[in-house]
């Protein structure tokens, strides 16, 4: 039914070797490259290595071919049009452009895993770590896994309760319900982080320690700060109840 | 704890489940309207995220949902996945999103500070009318995108018959068919929202202004809540 299983196959291709920033910049360049030049020998020069590139990372085939037919129906139909216009070389360009970076970025999906492309991504937001200190993107990418299932579980359950009233055509009846509740569930889940101190310090911590509080101003905390405690992905299903 | 406002709990988790809402609007199987018209979910979500979170958190959400999708996760539409969606003709919508959800957001936001989700019925038209602007803001950028990838023309210029080439634009084939579908689900989310906002006072802006603008109409704000 619901599939969450992506391209990513490990394997130990030169690709799956290679660095994640290499790949990233190599699709990069490889777009601005194809972008830029259009001259029909090197468009038909890059799309074939950027398919080969795609074939070297020996991608589940299904999936590959699911993910390349819709850009292959879309570059077919913009050949179509510039033939129909009667520009054969640009139709040309179009299409390898289309199907050469999509072979690329296919290529990368398949041969890199999620972990490593996050741990990427969160490299690439290190400058903003006083906004958003790396700690929380990974509760925040844990939580978001976390929660997919669980909003299409409220979506589905809706849609049941429905048509269990005969009302499986009413769009209000599906989407009033399962929104609120998602709601509901989020705030429910923020609840469960407070009480567990999850990212409430986030900025804090970083932060340069508090002076001590002194003379007769000093106002004893009333209560005590939450506990900080790691961020434990995976955990929370403690906090879905 | 003020100035961390923005990383609260309860903003996290906010972000968090909405992504989550986004991605698994995509991946549940279509609602079909009476008359057989399928409809999907995902514009829909991305109009809810703006109009219940607010600039920042809707902004977050968006773009968590885009990061988990371009890290190979399939919660495109139509299952697609990774860097190819974005690289692909259709990677504007996408981009298109996060404006729309920023400008939803600070727009629903001024609302909130208004009072004018506290009161019932003028807020879901305030909504939907919010929820509108989501439309330019996702082809501002998609429609452009799409002429570039395809060597389209943005506009139909000199169009005089069906079999003129000069019909076929990124407009005619990148928003005129989802016009109809893409307002269904714009007023559905508006509606939507106002539930939200009235169940739940206080996700966006003060709760001063959502007592007050409450006081004023002499309603008891629990069961307006819950009628």
């Amino acid at each position: 039914m619901i599939s969450l299983l992506g391209l990513y196959r490990p394997r130990r291709t030169p690709l799956h070797r290679a660095p994640v920033w290499f790949k990233m910049l190599l699709l990069l360049g490889i777009s601005i490259t194809t972008i830029a030049v259009s001259d029909p020998v090197t468009t038909i020069g890059i799309t074939a290595a950027c398919l080969l590139l795609l074939a070297s990372t020996l991608p589940p085939l299904k999936a590959t071919l699911k993910g390349m037919a819709f850009i292959i129906v879309i570059a077919a139909l913009t050949t179509l049009f510039q033939l129909w216009r009667g520009e054969y070389v640009r139709a040309l360009d179009l299409a390898g452009d289309l199907i050469s970076i999509a072979a690329l970025a296919l290529a990368i999906t398949s041969s890199t895993s999620m972990g490593a492309m996050l741990d990427f991504i969160t490299t690439l937001a290190t400058p903003l770590k006083w906004i958003l200190p790396p700690e929380t993107i990974g509760v925040m990418v844990s939580l978001t896994l976390r929660s997919i299932p669980e909003a299409a579980r409220i979506l589905t359950e809706a849609r049941v309760a429905a048509r269990a009233r005969g009302l499986d055509r009413d769009v209000r009846a599906i989407l009033f319900p399962s929104a609120s509740r998602t709601v509901g569930f989020a705030l429910q889940l923020g609840q469960a982080l407070h009480a567990r101190g999850i990212a409430e310090h986030g900025r804090a911590a970083k932060a340069t320690p508090r002076p001590a509080p002194q003379g007769d101003d000093a106002v004893a905390p009333v209560l005590p700060s939450p506990p900080v405690r790691e961020a434990v992905p995976g955990d929370p299903e403690n906090s879905t109840s | 704890m003020a100035q961390h406002r923005g990383l609260a709990g309860q903003s996290i988790a906010l972000i968090a489940v909405f992504a989550g809402l986004i991605a698994a609007s995509t991946l549940v199987p279509e609602i079909t309207l009476v008359g057989g018209v399928p409809l999907t979910l995902q514009t829909f979500a991305i109009v809810l995220s703006g109009l219940v979170l607010g600039a920042w958190r809707a902004l977050a959400a968006v773009t968590l949902y885009l990061i988990l999708g371009f890290a190979g996760l399939p919660i495109f539409a139509n299952g697609a996945a990774g860097l190819a969606v974005l690289t692909g003709p259709t990677g504007g919508y996408l981009i298109g999103f996060m404006l729309a959800a920023v400008v939803l957001g600070a727009s629903a936001s001024a609302l909130a500070r208004a009072g004018i989700l506290a009161r019932r019925g003028v807020a879901a038209a305030a909504l939907i009318g919010v929820g509108l602007l989501s439309l330019p803001a996702v082809y501002m950028v998609g429609v452009p995108w799409l002429a570039w990838r395809t060597g389209m023309t943005i506009m139909p210029v000199g169009c005089s018959g069906l079999t003129d080439p000069d019909c076929v634009s990124a407009v005619t084939v990148g928003v005129i068919p989802f016009l109809v579908g893409d307002l269904i689900k714009v007023v559905l989310a508006g509606l939507v929202a106002a539930t939200i906002h009235r169940a739940y006072p206080g996700l966006l802006g003060s709760a001063r202004a959502v007592v007050a603008a409450s006081c004023d109409g002499a309603e008891d704000k629990a069961a307006a809540a819950t009628a």
